[in-house]
């Protein structure tokens, strides 16, 4: 064998997305499909469940009759990537010329790889003007007149993360000045240094007019290929831009605000609402013309603008010191591919996870989830599992395993990638999880469903982690349908709208394996269900633990801050608030709202499979000596084996009755002999420790809890993710399988919850 | 040859991974590449895990047709990874204790 080290070839292969979450019966399902096959095909299928190669489980999928296949010519669509605010019908510069004046804070300078960056513009194909900075950094002014463009540059390059003053003014005449004035702004607290005063300037003859352009006034670059693809994108803050149809306007951007020749005074404060942005879609403009924009890809609203003082901490109180807007190059929220046909759902079909499967003429593949949830009125099965869309859409995409060096120090293994995990590599441009950070360093607030989501594929993780989030909760499909126990399923989205009133259709309510991204009014319908009778399983690990707020103009998008957590990152100081909500984000925990109150157990530590342990019961309460009837053990331990190691494993929760564990709660059994790479979590030591290892710390165990409930309600949680990965039978070791079963059976026979022992 | 660390980073490779790498360890891992690994080894592993020197390759294992290869991660995001050469393991866990042994020799470490 030779030393030649041949280039590793990226498949190509058809993928696709829906347009929605979740569906009902009768709904059509729009499909939008890029491949670069001739054909492509479309064809709905259930899912029973996903193949497991390191566990040799088997893919189960069934075609689905009645339903017209999808076909059409392969299209390789182009994904529009970057924000962006449009503002059309915007004036060229007049007579008297223009003044143009904002504050700008560029997180991402001197680049080499970037080049220049266009912060606001009116311009096209060499016309208008645009502000922006060059290549090294400094801040620029560009126009075009009948002569050819005409530029210039003021002051020394700006840092990162620190705020400037621009002010433009472009003459209405030949002969005029063309000038730039650059100041450096910002508070103390605003900007990532300590500020330097400084004042740049720089001006220019014109020798011909500038030629007004014909296009929209944009924000964060400046110009869209193809009507949507940003040119010349800029990374940073935009706050409240100001243009006077007069080159001799001066004062501060407020004084040019009440000018009697103001065109646009763009206030993004006024966009804050008790309920945060009112409309993340638009930004006002209270100038007299009311030339609003509309805003693309979700650009970080709520956001620290250059008077921020670092006293108010929820901009609703002081929306003038998040007059901000911050956009990034690789902000993605919708991909934008034409959508070619729908799949018409029978109005009789019975809820469960589908997929679309496409295939194209080149012999690929791609199975894209279908949630169909049961219709809206009418009889429904007495078990519903709630898919955690909102943890799919946290974890989109991600690609932490290849880009983050502490990821392999955690798994313990270096990533291993095959061609499916070379594609999702390569394919950046379907946008970021929320466990990573844009190009300019700053944090990923928003994720959405409008984009192919590779993480929610059958062959994701295969050789760096067992399953994971879909294909993990597809463990317990699998177990459902082998054992014969009938179910519906919604997702997080049809338990946010529909809350309390929709799990009371059902006997009993479970949840999937890591549902760790709940919204308010999820926690609300789950404690209303469960307080007035309902019977839950939580079958998970760290559950119901971000803050997580559905954007309400478009409901394919969700947002998170995290702070004060075991977190991927930090968001910024004064940035804890969600814009699409106003609330509070971070974790539960520190809303009065942690998740041993309602699920009995709440997140302690986290390892990668082999870390994991098994069971052993805890007390024995004859009460409930009913959930180990038929739960075998070895050594009196059960669950010591699955498919992602023990049933206690991967991130595991328990009791804690200074979070809220009720005193009723009864510990049925508690897992032991974690090793030490089952970490404990940050959030739950207050000082530094030296011991956080599973093999000398007892805080790190998963408790497996049955909560009673006043009326016959309960709660059971198992605090781990891995505990569905026991319960398919790998070695003949069902003990995790009989004791759930147990539990299901009993929660929907509508039997009370607590045996009474004999003689009791 | 020691490669440019920070004065913290020189201090542990010098006075602690260097001691520990024997050829008594890269045996025990060859013999056991998966985890649980004993506290040796996790030091060992940890410490080139993380990446001390950031100009130093990042490796990533690639499964192609014909085996598992060591492979360099690209230094633009998203870009394929390069195979360092044309030797393909038979498994994963040969090319992850390949991949050890060649971070160590990157950190000047013999055995």
């Amino acid at each position: 064998m030779g030393d030649a080290a041949p280039d590793v070839v990226v498949p190509d292969r058809v993928m696709g997305y829906t347009d929605r979450i979740s569906y009902r019966p009768g709904d059509a399902v729009g499909l939008h499909v890029s491949s670069s096959a001739a054909r492509w095909r479309g064809e709905l299928v259930r899912l029973h469940a996903l193949a497991i190669p390191t566990a040799d489980v088997p893919r189960r999928i069934t075609a689905v009759d009645g339903v017209d296949a999808v076909e059409a010519r392969g299209i390789v669509q182009q994904t529009a990537v970057g924000s962006y605010v449009r503002v059309d019908g915007m004036p060229g510069v007049g007579p008297a010329g223009m003044t143009i004046a904002l504050a700008l804070m560029p997180t991402r300078v001197g680049d080499a790889g970037i080049g220049p960056q266009v912060a606001l513009a009116h311009a096209q194909d060499g016309t208008g003007w645009s502000i922006g900075l060059n290549g090294k950094g400094q801040v620029t002014l560009t126009v075009g007149t009948r002569g050819g463009p005409v530029g210039l540059s003021a002051g020394d390059p700006v840092l990162a993360g620190h705020w400037v003053e621009v002010i433009a003014r472009i003459p209405g005449a030949p002969g005029g000045h063309l000038e730039l004035e650059v100041a450096s702004a910002g508070t103390f607290e605003s900007n990532r240094f300590v500020a330097v005063g400084s004042t740049a300037r720089a001006s220019v003859a014109l020798g011909s007019a500038v030629l007004t352009a014909p296009g929209p006034l944009l924000w964060g670059c400046r110009a869209l290929r193809d009507g949507r693809v940003p040119e010349l994108a800029f990374d940073g803050r935009v706050e409240n831009p100001v243009v006077v149809a007069d080159a001799s306007a001066t004062g501060s951007r407020a004084a040019l605000s009440a000018h009697a020749a103001v065109l646009a005074a763009w206030d993004l404060a006024a966009d804050i609402g008790p309920a945060g942005i009112a409309d993340t879609r638009r930004v006002t403009d209270a100038g007299p013309h009311g030339l609003h924009g509309t805003v693309h890809q979700h650009p970080h609203r709520l956001v620290t603008s250059s008077g921020w003082r670092g006293d108010v901490y929820d901009a609703r109180f002081a929306p003038e010191q998040y007059a901000a807007i911050h956009f990034h190059r690789d902000d993605l929220t919708d991909c934008g591919w034409v959508s070619q046909g729908a799949l018409e759902l029978p109005s009789d079909l019975h809820s469960g996870v589908y997929a679309v499967r496409l295939t194209d003429d080149a012999g690929t593949e791609d199975l894209v989830p279908v949630f169909v949830t049961p219709p809206e009125h009418g009889p429904v099965e007495p078990l519903l599992l709630v898919l955690p869309t909102n943890s799919y859409l946290a974890y989109a995409n991600d690609h932490v395993g290849v880009d983050s060096p502490r990821t392999q120090v955690w798994s313990q293994m270096v990533p291993t990638l095959d061609d499916f995990e070379l594609l999702r590599n390569a394919r950046r441009e379907l946008g970021l999880s929320l466990y990573e950070v844009h190009s300019d360093g700053s944090p990923v607030f928003y994720s959405s469903w409008r984009r192919p989501i590779l993480t929610l594929r059958e062959r994701v993780y295969d050789h760096n982690a067992p399953v994971w989030q879909f294909t993990g909760d597809m463990q317990i499909v699998e177990w459902l349908e082998r054992t014969g126990r009938p179910y519906d399923i919604v997702t997080d989205r049809e338990v946010d709208t529909g809350g309390v009133d929709l799990l009371r259709r059902y006997a009993a309510v479970m949840t999937g394996t890591h549902p760790e991204y709940a919204s308010g009014a999820m926690l609300a319908a789950y404690e209303d269900y469960v307080a007035d009778g309902g019977r839950m399983l939580y079958l998970g690990g760290n559950g119901m633990y971000w803050v997580t707020g559905y954007d309400p103009n478009d409901e394919q998008v969700i947002e998170i801050r995290r702070w004060g957590a075991t977190q991927a990152w930090t968001a910024e100081p004064g940035e804890y608030h969600l814009s699409s909500t106003g609330e509070l984000g971070g974790t539960w925990r520190f809303r009065g709202r942690p998740p041993q109150k309602t699920f009995g157990v709440g997140f302690v530590a986290a390892g990668n499979p082999g870390a994991s342990a098994g069971y052993v019961r805890s007390e024995v309460d004859p009460r409930v000596d009913w959930v180990f009837e038929g739960v075998r053990t070895r050594d009196g331990m059960f669950g010591e084996r699955g498919i992602s190691g023990g049933a206690a494993g991967l991130e595991i929760d328990a009791v804690n009755a200074l979070q809220g564990t009720s005193p009723d709660a009864i510990v049925l059994a508690t897992s032991v002999g974690h090793s030490d790479d089952m970490l404990e979590a940050r959030e739950n030591f207050n000082m530094t420790s030296r011991i956080l290892g599973g093999a000398r710390n007892p805080k790190v165990r998963s408790d497996l809890v049955l909560v009673p409930r006043v009326g016959g309600g309960a709660m059971f949680s198992t605090g781990s993710i891995g505990f569905a990965g026991a319960l398919y039978d790998l070695d003949g070791d069902t003990g995790a399988s009989a004791l759930l079963g147990n539990i299901v059976d009993r929660f929907v026979s509508g039997d009370a919850i607590l045996d009474i022992p004999a003689g009791g | 040859m020691i490669v440019p660390l920070s004065a913290q980073d020189r201090h542990i490779l010098t006075e602690r991974i260097s001691r520990l790498v024997t050829a008594d360890l890269i045996a025990r891992m060859r013999a056991r590449p998966s985890p649980p690994h004993a506290p040796d080894i996790v030091e060992v592993l940890d410490f080139v895990r993380r990446n001390p020197d950031p100009d130093l390759p990042r490796y990533l294992i690639v499964r192609l047709a014909d085996g598992f290869a060591i492979a360099r991660r690209a230094e633009t995001t998203g870009s394929p990874p390069q195979p360092i050469d044309a030797v393909r393991h038979d498994d994963r866990d040969a090319a992850e204790c390949a991949v050890l042994e060649r971070r160590l020799r990157d950190y000047g470490v013999t055995w």
